[in-house]
């Protein structure tokens, strides 16, 4: 738990259009750079969303995990969320409740743990949510 | 006594992350608990857009949280981020104009002391001693966990630093080089990620064993594979290897001429007033040698395994201060 309570909230799962939005919180103690998080896998409702199925919302743009790569000066706050978006035709309707997972990779870009090799932590979190 | 006793807000990590406070009304609350009068804040932690771009505003309520709690910032830390591109480290000169603003901004607060990382390379520390001195902050390498005051890295630093034998390069001791157990709240979070009696046992005689510590994770790693432990604890293990060191504690003597703040690590402290990991009497004992006031922040990480909800981090830091004086008197 501890660090990985706080990657998702109640509200955390939104309902949209197009699929969902998931804000997720930082899990680590400081502020990253977006180049530092590795990867994000979604289940909701039972259905699995790979990395490869997950965008980043930054700035107007949905990003794929490959394209944060370089962006080492755009920074995700340690107490704001950051929002992840899947897209998929059936959504839950909004109040429903369902189980959320999210298992994220984030590279600590000052722990060198072996020869050119930085500590990634991995975290894996489950919540019951609230739709929106 | 010769050891100023404070705090780093580091220690409230739960609290910051839970979004209870801003960064006003937390130094609020260490000046009304007493937790004071040394703070020292993380950068990257604290501060919306460290270093380059911390708003006007956020400054000024700084300061004045500060002068209203006659509190004063004893250090600040910075991060040196080497592998913030994952396949384009940083070289040295990248790395001198990535810490700079970091001291600019301390300078500019009138913090004494930056805490730099141990991935800083003799060459990186050679470009950073003008800068330091320009902006008169010491520099205090932290020496943490898996390394100690004298394992290879450090004896390269240290013999850079003779060599420029300069004030403004200095050393950080920090508590958790020096630990005798694994804590006992890790331990728990592990089992409750699955992590088996025998994959605990595993664990603990991999983390005794001497060697790297990747080499000593992957023994262990390897072990947990052979006896089917789930995956999650396992990779979470990781993480003890680096952060937990079992260096020896009588060897802090040696940095104590270029010791220029002290980190005060500690996971618990039990029933009878004494931290089951980390061995403060022995460790008061040796600081109390210092022959200068020198600053040491109450750095509690048992949020690394402890919700908010489980232990309240200013409770803990008033403890720690408390077990930090009886042992210094007694030294």
């Amino acid at each position: 738990m501890t660090l990985e309570a706080k990657i998702l909230r109640d509200d955390s799962l939104r309902r949209t259009s197009e699929g969902y939005e998931i804000a997720v919180h930082l899990a680590w103690y400081r502020s990253l750079p977006l180049s530092c998080l590795e990867s994000a896998a979604i289940e909701v409702a039972a259905t699995r969303f790979t990395p490869e199925q997950v965008r980043v919302l930054h700035n107007g743009k949905a990003l794929s995990f490959q394209e944060l790569e370089p962006l080492v000066d755009e920074w995700w706050f340690v107490q704001d969320p950051l929002t992840l978006q899947i897209l998929t035709e059936t959504t839950l309707e909004a109040g429903s409740r369902t189980t959320l997972s999210v298992d994220l990779a984030t590279r600590v870009p000052y722990i060198v743990i072996g020869p050119n090799m930085a500590l990634v932590q991995r975290s894996a979190v489950s919540r019951e949510v609230t739709v929106r | 006594m010769s050891i100023d006793v404070g705090v780093t807000l580091f220690s409230m990590t739960n609290e910051w992350l839970a979004g209870q406070y801003t960064l006003p009304s937390l130094i609020d609350e260490v000046g009304r608990r007493k937790l004071g009068p040394g703070v020292e804040l993380i950068g990257f932690q604290s501060l919306r857009g460290f270093p380059n771009q911390v708003s006007a505003d956020d400054i000024r309520d700084l300061r004045s949280a500060l002068e209203r709690n006659e509190l004063h910032l004893s250090a600040l830390a910075s991060n040196a981020d080497v592998a913030r591109h994952k396949s384009q480290w940083m070289d040295a000169d990248q790395s001198v104009e990535y810490m700079r603003p970091q001291i600019a901004f301390a300078s500019e607060l009138g913090v004494p002391v930056v805490r730099i990382q141990i991935g800083l390379t003799p060459e990186v520390l050679e470009k950073l001693e003008p800068i330091a001195a320009q902006y008169r902050v010491k520099l205090g390498m932290e020496i943490h966990a898996p390394e100690g005051a004298n394992t290879p890295k450090v004896m390269a630093t240290r013999e850079v630093y003779e060599r420029i034998d300069s004030e403004f390069l200095g050393f950080i001791p920090d508590f958790s080089a020096t630990m005798r157990a694994i804590p006992p709240g890790m331990l728990a979070k592990l089992r409750r990620g699955g992590l088996s009696e025998a994959g605990i046992s595993a664990l603990d005689t991999a983390w005794r064993a001497n060697g790297p510590p990747f080499q000593r994770y992957s023994d262990f790693a390897e072990q947990s594979r052979e006896l089917g432990e789930p995956e999650l604890p396992v990779a979470q293990a990781r993480l003890i290897f680096t952060m937990f060191g079992r260096e020896s504690l009588e060897d802090w003597r040696e940095l104590f001429p270029r010791t220029v703040h002290i980190h005060a690590k500690y996971y618990d402290i039990d029933d009878m007033g004494e931290s089951p990991s980390i061995d403060y009497r022995s460790l008061m004992r040796v600081f109390s040698e210092l022959d200068r006031p020198v600053s040491m922040s109450s750095e509690w990480e048992g949020h690394a395994f402890l919700d908010l909800e489980e232990q309240d981090a200013f409770e803990m830091v008033a403890q720690h201060q408390a077990m930090c004086r009886r042992f210094l008197a007694a030294s």
